[in-house]
């Protein structure tokens, strides 16, 4: 056993979970997550993971913190504002549990970088907030053949999925391309509920630390639906895509490359302004 | 009985106080005051062994240059009726063995064995084990001199030795009376082969020799050194063995691994030096015989003469002599049997006595040649066939898995369903006569198959996914006066098919034989690659809904299993399987690295963690059974660091059908293949590691103690009193994972909330709450049995 009095004190809950135990908890002092985006969905899901003890957790987001974040981006305070949001989160995670390795990449995900940050990892969150870095996200995560949760939140409705590439339904298994610019209208157009951003990120956290642990059933063939206004959760069942574009049959997308229109929350800037990651 | 014989050497002359000592412990033992493994280091170097069941046992006398005289082999018998199955055994290093003897009796067998000058110490362990001659010794028209004097002399100085009796390992001597080198002094620890200079009687050295799982010929030390200095050079061997061996790699510490990890000259040097201090440390000279009369145009016959009643001789070299081989069906001999023999050595053998020979047969020499007729009329009325060739003849074969622990496969079932086959088929006397055939159950090569023209060792190998106990063929060694090699290996066949394989190869040999032709001629002339050929017709093994007998060995009734067997007691054999798996491991790999698939890697994984868990008795084809066998038996246990925690959490996903999440692995999974290597090699012959790093394991738990006797009964115990809800369940549980299916984990508690949630947590987990008892200082023990995989 390698765990310490220290550790086994502070995962004394996990330990005693028969699912989990000294060995579940092993196992997660050895997994390493990325997260992609540490805004809305990246928040909880980082808190939570470092608090479970995942001994890596790599965090990757260009932004710095702005004043409108604060009302969902729980991971980051007022004091923080200006900061990097890769600082600012990795010292609140480093607060929380000092036992995790941190990895902070003050930088966008694109093509030119994804395949060799995702190669560090065992599981991918996306917590991005547009659809150019989603799919990016799904891209990288197949050719890497990384398993990642996907999420996406608006207004009220959120959603979420789990893939393991080559092996379930992936992201372009259901929707093929990004949709036209303006089609979809972003978080900063339409608005979104802030805990809706927490709800969902902690069950992208969940979906990691399970897999992780080897345990329970994911979020896998199916895209979970949530309405927070009728409070109900609803499973869509999903299957693999014979012309899926990325894991078909004849895959059309044979190399990672950045989508070409981002559609992103924040219409505060105008032009290239898609770098930020968040919800 | 006669015992007036005079002994040929004397024992040591606290041998009866040794005895004595012996039978207290003895008693001790069975008080339960003294622990198995303590009372183990006490029998083993006096020759004691545990069977393969339980509490029965096998005493091994040492007979010194195989001399047997008329009254001991009459007094062996006596004991082998009195005190074991009543069958006794003779084996290829000349020792008789009793065995199924119960442990209570072996004091008074060894009061026994004293009275007529035998004794079973340095039967076993790690000590000076018998020194063998060759049977022919003294009576061989080509032989330089008589060398048994010289094994009973060098007994005699060596066994009273306080220091013969914890030697890093075995010390094996043998002596050979000319360049056929019938003793196989040139694979012993140190062997002397008789040579004359200057009409001086002397010997040439050899060291380093040996068979084994690492079989080894022995380099030449002295070209010459004078007969005089064996005592001294068998000494200064000893010393240096003592000095040099490595005592802490016991699977390495034979006296063959110190000449080849110093090299020969350094050794030699070392040597000498032992040599030249043992003399001036006064260690005695032995008296030396002149020299005999070489008649090179006498040399025996081979095969021996067949006279008119069928009864087979060799001409000794005294004229009017012969001595007669009696053979003993793999080595054993009924109680009577050997009783009447040892009558028949006092009436017909002027020197009454008879040997043991290194194919585990007896030779009755001094026999009068007139008197043949009767003597063959007398061995005929003996319950044992020992005159007339017969197919169990060829067969050399060690216990095996029948009694032996370290066994693998039953080799005296394969020698004689192959015996049979070889029966039935009617294979001429003559060919019989050239074949000779050693089968041991295990690498070990306690049947000598390195030594052998054609030999087998038991090993376990995979087919189809199941466990097929099989044969390594080895053919054609040779040590004479022309050349010395070792067999080499021809390939690997399941062990059903050696009838068939043998049956071949003798109608081969028989058909293509060269007149008069040995087989180890026929073996030159047609090269290893025949060999080979006729090996692999043998090799395939169907699959086992087509013949469920390949994955049964001879005389079995259960499909062969390492499981069953349980850990420490399936030897040396399953380094093959670990080494298929390690192979096999690489080779996934290479195969990853060359085509980037996934699934090569995962085998290359899946190989590399199935590798060592033969050892712990886990033989399963489930990828989960194995990853998780692969957590209990060596993360948990430290042997491998849990970093590959995450290595096993993705190869379970690659089960559960994620294809790429081994991607990326493949140096995981070299450096976790070069830890198991690394583990591999450490292994013991008990099947134990001890790889190089210091092991902190148990140490760095302070308030758990375990109780001495392994496996499932172990008791684990756990002081958590003080400790509050819910750290002391916490605690607990961690404890438990570290433990076995089957152990009992043993926690004190306090009393109130403590013992009313731990208890009841543990039986929400599935796991069975034996026991909670009230101590009396207020305090709660309660036992908890780890559940098995299957509850």
């Amino acid at each position: 056993m390698s765990l310490t009095e220290e550790q086994i004190e502070r995962y004394s809950r996990h330990i005693i979970l028969p699912e989990v135990g000294g060995k579940g908890q092993e196992k997660l002092l050895a997994g390493k997550v990325l997260i992609v985006g540490a805004g809305g969905l990246g928040s909880p899901a980082a808190l939570y993971l470092a608090a479970a003890g995942v001994g890596t957790i790599g965090l990757i987001d260009a932004d710095a913190v702005d004043l409108s974040n604060l009302q969902r981006q729980i991971i980051h305070a007022t004091p923080d504002l200006g900061r990097p949001k890769v600082e600012s989160a990795t010292g609140k995670m480093r607060a929380i549990n000092p036992d995790v390795a941190l990895n902070g990449y003050p930088e966008r995900l694109t093509a030119a970088n994804a395949l060799t940050i995702l190669k560090d990892y065992d599981f991918v969150i996306d917590g991005t907030d547009n659809f150019a870095s989603k799919f990016l996200v799904a891209d990288a995560c197949h050719f890497t053949r990384r398993p990642y949760s996907h999420a996406g939140i608006l207004r009220f409705d959120g959603q979420t999925m789990t893939v393991i590439p080559r092996k379930t339904a992936c992201y372009r298994c259901v929707f093929s391309t990004p949709p036209p610019a303006g089609a979809v209208p972003s978080c900063s157009q339409a608005g979104v509920l802030g805990v809706l951003a927490g709800v969902v990120g902690c069950i992208q956290a969940t979906e990691a630390i399970k897999f992780l642990l080897s345990i329970g059933d994911l979020l896998t063939n199916r895209l979970l639906v949530y309405n927070a206004l009728k409070m109900k959760f609803r499973d869509v069942p999903l299957r693999r895509n014979r012309q899926c574009p990325l894991c078909g049959e004849h895959p059309s997308i044979i190399e990672l490359r950045d989508e070409e229109a981002p559609v992103a929350c924040d219409l505060r800037a105008g032009g290239r302004h898609t770098d930020r990651q968040e919800s | 009985m006669n015992n007036t014989q005079p002994f040929y050497y004397h024992l040591p002359s606290n041998l009866g106080e040794d005895i004595e000592a012996y039978a207290g412990e003895v008693q001790r033992f069975l008080a339960k005051q003294l622990p198995p493994a303590v009372f183990k280091a006490k029998r083993v170097p006096r020759g004691i062994y545990e069977q393969r069941r339980d509490g029965t046992y096998m005493l091994r006398v040492r007979v010194a240059g195989g001399v047997l005289t008329a009254a001991q082999a009459c007094a062996l018998s006596e004991l082998s009726r009195d005190f074991s199955n009543g069958s006794l055994h003779v084996t290829t290093r000349q020792d008789v063995q009793l065995h199924d003897v119960a442990i209570t009796d072996t004091p008074e067998i060894m009061r026994r064995l004293k009275e007529v000058g035998l004794t079973s110490k340095g039967g076993g362990g790690n000590t000076v084990r018998n020194v063998a001659a060759c049977p022919y010794a003294g009576i061989c028209p080509a032989e330089a001199f008589d060398v048994t004097p010289f094994a009973h002399a060098v007994t005699e100085y060596l066994i009273t030795l306080a220091g013969s009796y914890n030697l890093p390992r075995k010390y094996k001597i043998a002596f050979s009376g000319c360049a056929c080198d019938c003793a196989l002094a040139r694979v012993a620890d140190l062997g002397f082969i008789a040579a004359v200079k200057d009409g001086e009687a002397g010997f040439t050295l050899y060291a380093g020799g040996g068979m084994g799982a690492h079989s080894r010929l022995a380099d030449r030390m002295e070209a010459w050194m004078p007969g005089s200095h064996a005592v001294i050079a068998a000494e200064a061997g000893r010393r240096l063995f003592d000095r040099l061996g490595d005592r802490a790699d016991r699977h390495h510490a034979r006296l063959r691994f110190v000449l080849a990890k110093i090299g020969a000259d350094a050794f030699r040097d070392e040597l000498r030096k032992q040599i030249a201090e043992a003399q001036h440390d006064g260690v005695p000279l032995c008296g030396v015989p002149s020299p005999a009369h070489r008649a090179l145009d006498n040399v025996p016959e081979v095969p021996p003469i067949q006279a008119a009643d069928k009864l087979r001789f060799i001409r000794q070299k005294q004229a009017g002599f012969v001595a007669v081989p009696l053979h003993l069906p793999l080595g054993f001999m009924p109680w009577r049997d050997f009783g009447a023999i040892g009558e028949l050595a006092r009436q017909y053998s002027a020197q009454k006595e008879v040997r043991t020979t290194r194919s585990q047969n007896l030779l009755l020499r001094f026999v009068r040649q007139e008197s043949l007729p009767e003597l063959a009329n007398a061995l005929r009325r003996l319950e044992t066939d020992v005159i007339s060739p017969s197919p169990l003849g060829c067969f050399v074969a060690c216990a095996g898995a029948s009694t032996c622990r370290l066994g693998l496969c039953l080799s005296r079932a394969a020698a004689r369903a192959s015996a049979d086959a070889l029966g039935k088929t009617g294979v001429l006397d003559d060919v019989l006569e050239a074949l000779n055939i050693h089968i041991s159950g295990c690498p070990n090569a306690c049947g000598h198959h390195p030594m052998a023209p054609i030999g087998f060792f038991g090993v376990a190998q995979r087919s189809h996914d199941r466990l097929v106990p099989s044969y390594r063929v080895v053919v054609g060694a040779r040590d004479d006066a022309h050349a010395v090699r070792l067999a080499e290996e021809a390939g690997t066949i399941p062990a059903r098919a050696l009838p068939g394989f043998l049956v071949e190869l003798a109608s081969d040999f028989k058909e293509n034989r060269a007149g008069k032709e040995t087989f180890i001629q026929y073996f030159e002339r047609k090269g290893l690659n025949h060999f080979r050929d006729l090996t692999r017709r043998h090799a395939q093994v169907p699959e086992y809904s087509t013949d469920p007998l390949f994955y049964r060995d001879w005389g079995q009734e259960e499909d062969f299993s390492l499981a069953g067997r349980g850990a420490g007691e399936c030897g040396a054999g399953v380094f093959e399987v670990i080494r298929d798996d390690i192979t096999a491991a690489k080779k996934a790999l290479d195969l990853a690295d060359k085509t980037r698939e996934q699934a090569p890697l995962f085998s290359a994984f899946l190989a590399t963690v199935r590798a060592l868990l033969i050892t712990r008795g886990v033989d399963t084809q489930d990828p989960d059974a194995i990853i998780r066998s692969f957590e209990n038996h060596f993360m948990e246990t430290g042997l491998v660091s849990s970093e590959y925690r995450g290595l096993l959490a993705r190869a379970r996903g690659y089960i559960e059908g994620w294809s790429a999440a081994l991607e990326g692995r493949d140096a995981e999974i070299k450096t976790l293949l070069a830890r198991i290597e690394i583990l591999f090699n450490s292994l013991d012959g008990a099947l134990v590691f001890h790889p190089p790093e210091a092991k902190p394991a148990a140490a760095t738990q302070p308030k758990t103690d375990q109780n001495e006797a392994a496996g499932a009964s172990r008791t684990v115990r756990l002081d958590l009193s003080g400790v509050a809800c819910p750290m002391n369940f916490v605690k607990a549980k961690l404890k438990l994972e570290t433990m076995a299916a089957g152990e009992v984990l043993r926690v004190v508690l306090d009393d109130g909330e403590p013992v009313q949630n731990v208890p009841a947590s543990f039986k929400n987990e599935g796991q069975a709450v034996l026991e909670t008892v009230r101590l009396d200082d207020g305090h709660w023990q309660v036992d908890i049995r780890k559940k098995t995989i299957k509850d």
